[in-house]
């Protein structure tokens, strides 16, 4: 069997299919149980719907470039392991640093010409096995970690509200500082996106625009990348 | 610990631990069917290498994220993966339509909305992708729709700090100053800038909260 017909094998893209099957199952019994518990909870089927619909747009354009790695990948990788590994547990990047290096220690290049059934073999264990370690340490590290902050709670839950918010504000000032600092249009993005955000919401005040509220965020993203394709030609 | 948080540790361990499994068994699967295996001597130094990567990043994320999302979306998270461009965003968005509080029962629940929707959205695309990757290559790598593809993260996090960052400015403002100093002045990695600047943020805030600076 040549390498191309191994990497696309049917046996291994139907594998793949079942093991997607499997993880999306699991998120619809989340979404189940979720649900249930928002509207126990008190939280409208209107706002519920809501959600859902903003969700899915906002998933939506962060998930072409994951498309697009795995176009990247699948000549060299065949389609079914980098459709396995991006669709689940890992990021793009990482699984394409964890294969070149594991094509590299084979002595080969992660070429379409150059890899072997040897040297892919090794990167799909290499990418498996380096790039899930996420996933056990959350495991078993998660629930002593809830019930702790859970002894907090318990003690001042105003503070714990502010030690969230702390918490939340943090991760986005470190991962927007991060982004920005990598050249003048992703810093002229993030700016640009704060400022339209904080104009939609300044302007769902009024009654008439209250709806925007609700779309502002999807808005707001999909005005950060029509100002970068804009941009784009005179920064850089 | 409500029943809720109970159940979502237990599903979220059972679930995650056969999912881990079923994801593992694809190169198990490979290796039998075609009888080759992998040279564990030439490929450990690289899987160490993404060990200690993403074991640090884990870790930071571990300290930082339960009190904002709960234990039944971090679960799907790291089921599913994309945890900074889109779980994230979308349950923070959620919490923003739905007028709650981070940390609270409510966010806990609408947050496992957002990212199991998240996370099916992503799955189908990707299918949809995959099948229809010959007409779509030339669209999706277009120079025109280059600089959005490439701006993606940051267009997330400049819509999440307009959302977010004036709800208590203060705050804010402690936490912005403490990373640009990590990050532009002092060039530490992300993963130490986030446990490291969550913890200065909550040092400093907690001094504010005593002398009542901080909005009730």
């Amino acid at each position: 069997m040549d390498y191309q017909s191994l990497i696309n094998s049917s046996a291994l893209t139907i594998f793949v299919a079942v093991v997607l099957l499997l993880v999306t199952t699991v998120c619809v019994i989340y979404l189940r149980n979720g649900w249930n518990e928002a509207k126990r909870l008190g939280v409208t089927t209107a706002e519920m719907k809501k959600i859902v619909l903003n969700c899915i747009g906002i998933s939506l354009v962060p998930s072409i470039p994951i498309v697009l790695s795995v176009i990247v990948m699948a000549p060299v990788l065949g389609v079914a392991l980098p459709w396995l590994r991006t669709s689940v547990i890992g990021s793009a990047n990482n699984e394409l640093i964890s294969a070149t290096m594991a094509a590299s220690a084979t002595g080969v290049e992660f070429t379409t010409t150059d890899m072997t059934p040897q040297a892919w073999i090794n990167a799909a264990w290499a990418m498996t096995l380096g790039c899930s370690v996420a996933l056990p340490i959350v495991l078993v590290v998660l629930k002593p970690v809830c019930k702790t902050y859970d002894v907090f709670r318990k003690k001042d839950s105003r503070w714990i509200s502010i030690f969230s918010l702390c918490a939340l504000v943090t991760v986005i000032a470190a991962f927007s500082i991060n982004s920005g600092k990598k050249g003048i249009i992703p810093s002229a993005v993030i700016i640009g996106c704060f400022i339209f955000s904080y104009l939609c919401n300044l302007a769902a005040k009024n009654p008439k625009l209250k709806w925007l509220k609700d779309y502002a965020f999807p808005l707001t993203i999909l005005f950060g990348l029509v100002l970068s394709m804009i941009i784009t030609p005179f920064l850089s | 610990m409500s029943s809720f948080e109970i159940k979502m540790h237990r599903d979220g361990r059972i679930y995650g631990w056969s999912m881990l499994l079923a994801i593992c068994a694809f190169p198990l699967f490979a290796s039998i069917k075609y009888n080759i295996w992998p040279n564990f001597g030439a490929i450990w130094p690289g899987v160490l290498t993404m060990w200690i990567l993403m074991a640090s990043y884990v870790l930071s994320e571990m300290i930082a994220f339960p009190p904002i999302l709960g234990p039944g979306s971090l679960y799907l998270t790291y089921i599913t993966g994309n945890l900074q461009n889109q779980k994230i965003p979308c349950a923070l968005s959620a919490m923003s339509i739905a007028g709650i509080e981070a940390g609270t029962e409510k966010a806990n629940a609408v947050s496992v909305i957002a990212v199991a929707v998240s996370s099916i959205t992503t799955t189908v695309i990707i299918a949809l992708g995959i099948l229809l990757m010959t007409p779509l290559t030339p669209v999706l790598n277009s120079p025109v729709l280059a600089p959005a593809f490439n701006n993606v993260v940051p267009a997330i996090f400049g819509a999440l700090a307009g959302l977010w960052l004036l709800k208590e400015i203060k705050v804010s403002l402690v936490s912005v100053v403490v990373c640009l100093i990590a990050i532009l002045v002092l060039k530490i990695d992300l993963q130490w800038v986030l446990l490291g600047g969550i913890a200065a943020t909550i040092i400093i805030a907690r001094l504010m909260y005593s002398k009542g600076m901080l909005k009730e």
